[in-house]
């Protein structure tokens, strides 16, 4: 297939922009959800007018966003059919599932008790709004934990759930169970969610915050600000936890993101992180010391083998030994991963050669050298249809079949991420998540003292934050989705593959297009929340 | 408490011995092998940390003075 790049670029770019946008509100959206479930557990049990109002305020700005997110969201579906065609096609057995599940269980739900919830004040008992109210937040997070279920396949795929079947050209699930509930996935939601908890309460400390320092709404704002600081504690210090494992993860399954992430190029026992630094652009292959790749850097010493491996001194591959290959750990070179992953493309071509030419004995021999073991040693060899009958863990041609798509292995930095983009949005997010740690100690202590209300430099900077967990949140998602490149399923489906062959013209038109609307959107939302801000709780009622 | 004691022994004994051999794509073997019943604890985190973070909001409140009806 001949995808013209700039036409890859584009839909690259077009789909980044409706990300970016819709992330701008789902985290809002799922952890506003629970703090509106929080106020409005406290009014049901003290039955107090005061509570009731809190939660309509804060229930308003919740659904607008709500209303904006969701329609976002749904843009993003339609590009994975326009845009992403070949990919929706090739892995939609494994990336659809949960898609779809979204949308049938968790987007129905949502729908339903949001209804209730935003409209029913005065139709239901407070049981039965209550109810409404806290199945609309774990509707919501439900939502959450299909999408980053598909994510965490796109994140790390594994023949033990997904097995590529030659004769219709595609990955195709054979373990659901494996799918839905692999640690890299529920790690990604634990991480996203508290994150978004994290987003919300540091929106609600801001605004309380803004009333107190205009003396308005007084008792409103310190009775907001409490549950929030009390929530956004919990869950600040939940994601920075959440956090250590999910590194974890990344390091042991996607190795060349891990060592984007931390300008790793030579790859060491006791790998250090750099805390602070200035990463130059350089080829891997150029590179002999780790030295040489940086501007200024300050370092921690074996943090990066103690984070990333749980272990003082474990070795950490860098880029060029990705690249190169490194026998003494077991790791083969790109070229030598090419051929192989060549040879299983050579396969799947002879293979359908042959069943149109109804040639039997040339499709078995195809499919047998498709599906043969390369790894590990013992198992060299033989034949394995499903990988996933293997008690061992293997490595077949047809499992590397992404990497014969890469021809140029001449220009081997193709085959990892950008090293700045990846490292500066991965330490921008963790230096902000370090500061919403010490804000809500700092926030939750001067409230349980009752000198919040009177403590203006704690309540400026809380209002100076609000923007800060979306930069955070955006700078999270970068890392993890540049950082998966060149790959849109990691190892096994190149990006520059699953793109649609559509007219360049087509992806510009509906790139500008969708700028406009989410251009005049993102006003109208920012207007209407200044407007309901402005007004304060009384423009709830 | 043995257990425990085994556990935790194991947990920090990793800090010290980990498998150092790689899958020929850099990948972990170890981490790679899918877990389930550890992505099963890891669903179970998340009702465990919305109904700690509302018992906190709770203490929260009541220690403030600024709700003492919970």
């Amino acid at each position: 297939m001949h995808v013209d790049v700039n036409m890859l670029e584009w839909a690259r770019a077009q789909f980044a922009m409706t990300a970016l946008f819709h992330f701008f509100f789902v985290p809002f959206t799922l952890g506003m959800s629970f703090i509106v479930a929080f106020y409005e557990t406290i009014y049901v049990k003290t039955g107090k007018k005061e509570w009731k109002n809190i939660t309509q305020f804060w229930q308003l700005l919740f659904a607008i966003n709500f209303a904006l997110g969701l329609s976002t969201g749904i843009i993003h579906e339609f590009e994975f059919g326009t845009n992403w065609s070949t990919y929706s096609w090739v892995v939609g057995d494994l990336f659809g599932a949960p898609l779809a599940i979204e949308g049938i269980v968790a987007f129905f739900m949502e729908a339903t008790f949001a209804a209730i919830s935003f409209f029913g004040w005065k139709r239901v008992s407070k049981g039965v709004h209550l109810a409404s109210t806290w199945l609309l937040a774990i509707g919501s997070n439900l939502s959450a934990l299909w999408i980053l279920i598909a994510n965490g396949f796109m994140q790390h795929p594994s023949n033990e759930f997904g097995n590529f079947n030659i004769a219709t050209s595609r990955l195709e699930m054979v373990n659901f169970w494996k799918l839905i509930m692999q640690p890299v996935s529920q790690v990604k939601f634990l991480h996203v969610v508290s994150a978004s908890y994290t987003l919300a309460s540091v929106f609600v400390l801001g605004i309380s915050a803004f009333y107190l320092l205009r003396k308005k709404h007084v008792e409103f704002a310190k009775k907001s600000a409490a549950v929030a600081a009390a929530f956004g504690l919990i869950a600040s210090i939940f994601v920075a936890i959440i956090g250590d494992d999910h590194a974890y993860e990344v390091t042991n399954t996607q190795p060349t993101k891990i060592a984007a992430m931390e300008g790793l190029y030579i790859g060491e026992k006791g790998a250090p992180i750099v805390a602070i630094g200035i990463p130059k652009d350089v080829p891997a292959l150029s590179v002999n010391s780790n030295d040489q790749t940086w501007a200024f850097k300050i370092e921690i010493p074996h943090m990066l083998s103690i984070l990333g491996k749980h272990s003082f001194n474990a070795y950490v591959p860098g880029l060029k030994d990705l690249i190169q290959g490194n026998p003494k750990y077991g790791i083969w070179s790109l070229k030598k991963l090419a051929k192989i992953g060549a040879e299983a493309k050579a396969d799947l071509l002879a293979y359908h050669a042959a069943k149109e030419k109804g040639d039997i004995a040339a499709m078995q021999k195809a499919k047998n050298d498709f599906y043969t073991v390369v790894w590990p040693a013992n198992l060299k060899g033989k034949v394995l249809e499903n990988a996933a009958n293997s008690k061992e863990l293997v490595i077949r041609k047809a499992d590397l079949i992404g990497y014969g798509y890469f021809k140029n292995v001449s220009n081997p930095d193709l085959i990892h991420p950008p090293v700045a983009p990846v490292f500066y949005a991965f330490h921008i997010m963790v230096a902000l998540g370090f500061w919403f740690i010490i804000l809500f100690i700092w926030a939750w202590f001067s409230i349980v003292k009752g000198a919040f209300a009177n403590s203006s430099l704690l309540q400026k900077l809380a209002v100076l934050s609000v923007p800060l967990p979306w930069i955070a949140t955006s700078f999270g998602w970068m890392s993890a989705e540049i950082g998966r490149q060149p790959w849109t399923v990691f190892g096994v489906l190149p990006t520059a593959e699953s793109v649609t062959p559509i007219a360049l013209a087509n992806v510009q038109a509906t790139f500008f297009l969708f700028l406009v609307a989410f251009v005049i959107l993102g006003i109208a939302e920012l207007k209407i929340l200044f407007t309901v801000v402005k007004h304060g709780p009384k423009g709830a009622q | 408490m043995r257990k425990l004691i085994a556990l935790l022994m194991v947990f920090f004994g990793s800090f010290l011995f980990a498998n150092e051999q790689l899958m020929p794509n850099g990948i972990n073997p170890d981490v790679h092998k899918i877990d389930t019943t550890w992505g099963v604890i890891l669903f179970f985190i998340w009702p465990i940390l919305i109904i700690v973070g509302y018992k906190f909001v709770e203490f929260t409140l009541k220690k403030s003075g600024l709700e003492k009806d919970l």
